[in-house]
């Protein structure tokens, strides 16, 4: 994972990002991401990076 | 402990089991004894699981403070923080037929990508429309993409009690519970019949402002069934105005 700097929410921002072929997965939440911002108390240890899988559709 | 107290202590742990799980959106019955409580508990919408909740409510009209009828109060939606919201559907008028979820195919910052959303699960998608709209209007703007669904939502705006409150994109269950009461909800707007490209009768895919990858978003048919699709496709945007309790 690396982060990028972005203008987001109209101010300079550290933005997360996996690497290519990965997502980024809260290590409590367990929810997961494709970029998450470093702001709001949010930090880079509490991600880990998990394989970014094709799902099928499921109604 | 004279038997009178104990009667008496008995009466206030009946009353205070039957406030919880009215709380917890049972429907009481008119005698509420022991009797009845385990029929009460019964009736407690099932949801949980850590997640969000929603609550069924009667069908409601609802004015602005002008005295204009602009949709139906329809369910309340319990966030994963515990906050309700009573959700109101805008009107056939206030929907747009060729709305667009992003017009860019990377993940909303900050969205959890719900890729595997199904009737077991969906408790576990706990945002609010309110928070999923901003956040896809924020990433839209801080990448020069566009989203004609969450544009058209929040440019509308009504006042209900003194308070302003602006459409959102419907949740996934929000969305649900619309895809519930298709019919019901062109019978009680008198507007939807002249509304012939956005009532439900003609119109009923409806975007969902969850994420299901980078490249898709989630979409209701007219079966209610969830697909995912590419977000530049153009689906139904239902404005919903959710109202803190």
């Amino acid at each position: 994972m690396y982060i990028k700097q972005q203008i987001y929410k109209g101010k300079l921002t550290d933005i997360l990002y996996p690497d290519k072929g990965y997502l980024l997965q809260h290590k409590e939440t367990k929810l997961i991401y494709g970029s998450v911002s470093l702001e709001d108390g949010r930090k880079q240890e509490d991600y880990i990076e998990i394989e970014d899988v094709e799902t099928s559709t499921i109604d | 402990m004279s038997v009178a107290t104990e009667i008496s202590k008995l009466q206030t742990n009946l009353m205070n089991a039957y406030s919880t799980v009215e709380e917890k959106g049972a429907t009481l019955p008119a005698n509420q004894n022991f009797d009845n409580l385990a029929t009460a508990i019964s009736s407690i919408p099932s949801g949980g699981g850590g997640g969000s909740g929603t609550t069924d409510v009667p069908l409601t009209r609802i004015s602005d403070d002008n005295g204009n009828e602009i949709g139906t109060w329809y369910m309340n939606f319990e966030d994963s923080s515990g906050n309700t919201y009573k959700v109101i559907l805008l009107d056939a008028q206030y929907r747009n037929s060729s709305a667009t979820w992003c017009s860019n195919t990377s993940a909303v910052t900050d969205m959890p990508l719900y890729s595997n959303l199904k009737s077991s699960n969906v408790w576990e998608a706990g945002e609010t429309a309110t928070q999923n709209t901003q956040l896809i209007l924020d990433y839209c703007t801080a990448g020069g993409y566009t989203s004609t669904a969450c544009s058209h939502c929040r440019s509308k705006s009504f006042t209900i009690g003194g308070v302003t409150y602006y459409g959102q994109l419907p949740n996934v269950l929000e969305a649900s519970y619309i895809a519930r009461n298709y019919n019901s909800f062109d019978a009680m707007d008198t507007s939807a019949s002249s509304q012939s490209s956005l009532n439900f009768s003609t119109m009923r895919n409806i975007w969902v402002s969850n994420q299901y990858s980078s490249s898709s978003g989630w979409w209701l048919n007219g079966y209610g069934n969830m697909y995912d699709t590419a977000k530049m496709l153009t689906y139904l945007a239902c404005p919903v105005l959710e109202i803190p309790l």
